[in-house]
């Protein structure tokens, strides 16, 4: 039996069969020659000849291997944890949520070395060299880029002055070269042509994340695509599609480089706020502070442009309207004076309600905008505020892309708004909706259209409304006048089956005169007034 | 009624393919060397081409002098069109293989890969993704973008057999939306002449069959 074999079979078997299966090694220690650096026979090893044993071949997870005095391999510097490459734990592509163990081909001498010889650079190897490895790295930003694409050529030589500022804070950037100049699979050849180009100096590679690190919906697979990552836990920091100011890039990754992501439950959103030009965080924060006060409020606030779409690098004021009852009538306007750049966009959101919105103005008006809303179900409201500028495919405006200078409130742009959100009255402002005889008519900034219709007991009706554009998500209510309460509402008919328009049908048990409220619940932001149609039967 | 005469027109052209142009050699087996190169088609060409030149089984090369290519095409290597042939050599058509970004104007750039097809005479036949690629024809729509449907791709068609004159006549791509980005609603006026929800694809897939058809023609005159 070789050493090597008597070995192997001491790591898979257990101590306790080494020193069955191999007897002589404990009585009769290779002493003589232990030392001289030279594997004689006995030995497992001698000095830094470890026999090419490492603590992997050896069953353990990670480590080094050593060789004790005795010229018996030590593996007291190995790790037995199965999660010491990589963290153990589900996977996913959603903000927060651990990234699997992605891998690309290594094109330039920086990804080769973090490759670790296999000219496969995974993000294990990143892992691994992490603070808690004894490494230098945090964080992570791949910028997935294309030959084809000009956004990425516009963005791409920018990113090495960005690297270089921070990687002593360790953040890391990875150029990956997914598509070449005719949208084929990038090889890694001209990866590393495409990183000399625009003289990235950091880790380039070929290859793409799944389609799936995308934000769904929105530009899937568009480039270029910037993907964060906590080092620290392999958790995704946040994404974001299309081009961006390296400035804003940067906040983020000072962020990241600062705060491990494990300290935030959710998705992070990070704050932008500050005094117009100064730098200094935004005085008035409203997160929290008025839960719970009456109606109306009348605020004023400070929001940086945005520049990407999706999880982070929004300057969103959210402000929480507490509890509103189903029946209660709000009405928001958000402005700005002409000195700003701020474009007023806000939505209505429900707390927990993931994925629940209604969305605010339905006209591009620079100047203000503000919508009515009937609360149909009772809860905890938030209203998120934001500057509406074209800047991606979530955003609206007709005042163009922010400039440089008015990103981050530097440059000494105004970006101040006021937002004033009130209850008021709800009134009949159509004349009575009769059977038959549809009803059409604009939907106009802080409208609702109400019409009284008498119903008669025990005798069902259908009301339907629909758009005639298909721009508007109509949104239908009834409303007891008397009590003040809603009595039903519907958002879509078919909602699987892409039917947007809104049906309700109601018997009442008694004569009674009802209100039906026409709405939206969200719609294609746009310059003229959407119309509707309203019909019952 | 148009409708009608409009199938039936394409039918003729995909069972009775446009005598082969003589003045290419293209109609000849590759013999030498220093002749046109054949080659099969490949899978995804042989799937799209199915209908409209179902007898189509090889295909060779041919250069767009640089000097009738736009800067933006050399940069993409939309440099080249493929003459289409049946087994025994027989021209039935052309070809070109187009790849191109779609939109850039949210500051995201998505492209698109499609094939436009002629028939002998150079009219346009067909046009179609080829399966693999991942740069597939999408809309947007309620919302989300969603990939061709087959009616989104039969009206893509019936768009280039037919070109709607006010949509030759757009000269920029943003004047087809309401504001510049990539979800913004198409302009009343133009809903009719795109394909719902994709009136930068429609566009440019149009603008590419035009330029296409007279840049083919100009290599075989």
């Amino acid at each position: 039996m070789s050493n090597r074999t008597c070995l192997s079979l001491a790591l898979t078997a257990g101590l306790t069969a080494a020193l069955v299966a191999c007897p002589g090694r404990r009585e009769e220690p290779p002493v003589n020659n232990c030392g001289n650096g030279k594997l004689d026979p006995g030995e497992q090893c001698d000095g830094a000849e470890l026999d090419q044993w490492t603590c992997y071949e050896a069953g353990f997870d990670a480590g080094d291997m050593a060789c004790g005095a005795d010229c018996l391999l030590d593996t007291s510097g190995c790790i037995a944890d199965p999660c010491w490459w990589y963290p153990c734990a589900a996977f996913g592509t959603a903000p927060s949520s651990v990234v699997a163990d992605l891998n690309f081909a290594a094109a330039n001498e920086a990804a080769t070395e973090l490759a670790g010889g296999d000219d496969m650079l995974d993000l294990h190897d990143l892992y691994v060299r992490n603070e808690a490895h004894g490494g230098p790295l945090r964080g992570l930003m791949m910028f997935v880029s294309g030959g084809w694409c000009p956004v990425c050529s516009d963005e791409a030589p920018r990113l090495p002055a960005l690297y270089e500022a921070l990687r002593d804070q360790g953040i890391l950037i990875v150029g990956v070269v997914a598509e070449d100049n005719s949208g084929r699979a990038a090889t890694p050849q001209f990866a590393a042509s495409y990183g000399e180009r625009y003289g990235w100096q950091f880790p380039v590679v070929s290859g793409r994340p799944s389609m799936a690190y995308w934000p769904s919906g929105d530009n899937q697979g568009a480039l270029p695509f910037h993907l964060f990552v906590d080092l620290r836990d392999m958790r995704l920091y946040g994404r974001l599609v299309g081009g961006i100011s390296p400035k804003l890039i940067r906040v983020a990754l000072d962020d990241l480089a600062a705060h491990p992501s494990h300290d935030s439950d959710g998705v992070r959103t990070i704050d932008f706020d500050c005094v117009p030009g100064s730098g200094d965080q935004e005085p008035n924060d409203f997160d929290h502070a008025i839960d719970g006060s009456p109606l109306p409020f009348d605020l004023s606030g400070v929001l940086c442009p945005p520049a990407i779409q999706n999880d982070i690098l929004i300057d969103e004021d959210v402000i929480d309207l507490g509890t509103l009852q189903a029946g209660a009538v709000i009405d928001v306007l958000m402005s700005r004076s002409t000195e700003s750049h701020t474009y007023p966009i806000f939505i209505l959101m429900r707390a927990g309600g993931s994925g629940w919105y209604q969305w605010g103005p339905g006209l591009l008006d620079a100047q203000q905008a503000g919508r009515q809303w009937v609360i149909d179900t009772t809860g905890h409201y938030l209203l998120s505020v934001f500057d509406g500028r074209v800047a991606s495919g979530w955003y609206y405006g007709n005042i163009g892309s922010p400039t440089a200078d008015q990103q981050c409130c530097e440059g000494g742009a105004d970006h101040t708004y006021q937002l004033a959100i009130s209850s008021f009255e709800l009134a009949a402002n159509e004349s009575p909706l009769v059977v038959g005889q549809p009803r059409t008519g604009p939907l106009d900034t802080r409208d609702l259209r109400v019409f009284p219709f008498a119903a008669s007991a025990s005798v069902s009706h259908t009301f339907e409304l629909s758009d005639s554009s298909d721009y508007l998500d109509p949104y239908l209510l009834l409303y007891d006048p008397v009590a003040h309460t809603v009595i039903d509402y519907n958002d879509d008919i078919d909602t699987a089956n892409g039917n947007s328009n809104a049906r309700l049908t109601w018997a009442p048990t008694v004569d009674q005169t009802v209100w039906v409220v026409v709405s939206y619940f969200s719609l294609y932001v746009r310059t003229t007034v959407p119309s509707y149609t309203l019909t019952v039967n | 009624m148009r409708s009608v005469s409009v199938v039936i027109s394409a039918l003729f052209l995909a069972a009775c393919p446009t005598p082969p142009d003589t003045g290419s050699d293209a109609a000849q087996p590759a013999v030498d060397a220093g002749g046109p190169q054949y080659e099969p088609l490949s899978a995804d060409e042989s799937a799209g081409l199915a209908a409209a030149l179902p007898t189509a089984t090889q295909k060779t090369t041919r250069a767009i002098p640089e000097s009738l290519l736009s800067s933006d095409d050399v940069a993409l290597e939309n440099d080249s069109f493929f003459e289409i042939l049946d087994a025994t050599g027989v021209l039935l058509g052309y070809g070109r293989d187009v790849f191109t970004p779609i939109e850039c104007t949210s500051g995201a750039c998505q492209a698109i890969r499609f094939v436009l097809v002629f028939d002998g005479a150079v009219e346009f036949v067909a046009v179609f993704h080829p399966a693999s690629d991942s740069h597939d024809w999408k809309k947007y729509w309620q919302g989300e973008y969603l990939t061709f449907d087959d009616a989104d791709r039969a009206r893509l068609r019936e768009i280039l057999l037919h070109p709607p004159a006010d949509l030759i006549a757009v000269t920029s791509i943003d004047d087809l939306v309401t504001s510049a980005t990539s979800t913004a609603p198409t302009q009343i006026e133009y809903q009719d002449d795109v394909v719902r929800g994709a009136a930068f694809t429609t566009y440019i897939v149009l603008q590419y069959m035009l330029d296409s058809q007279q840049t083919i023609r100009q290599v075989i005159a």
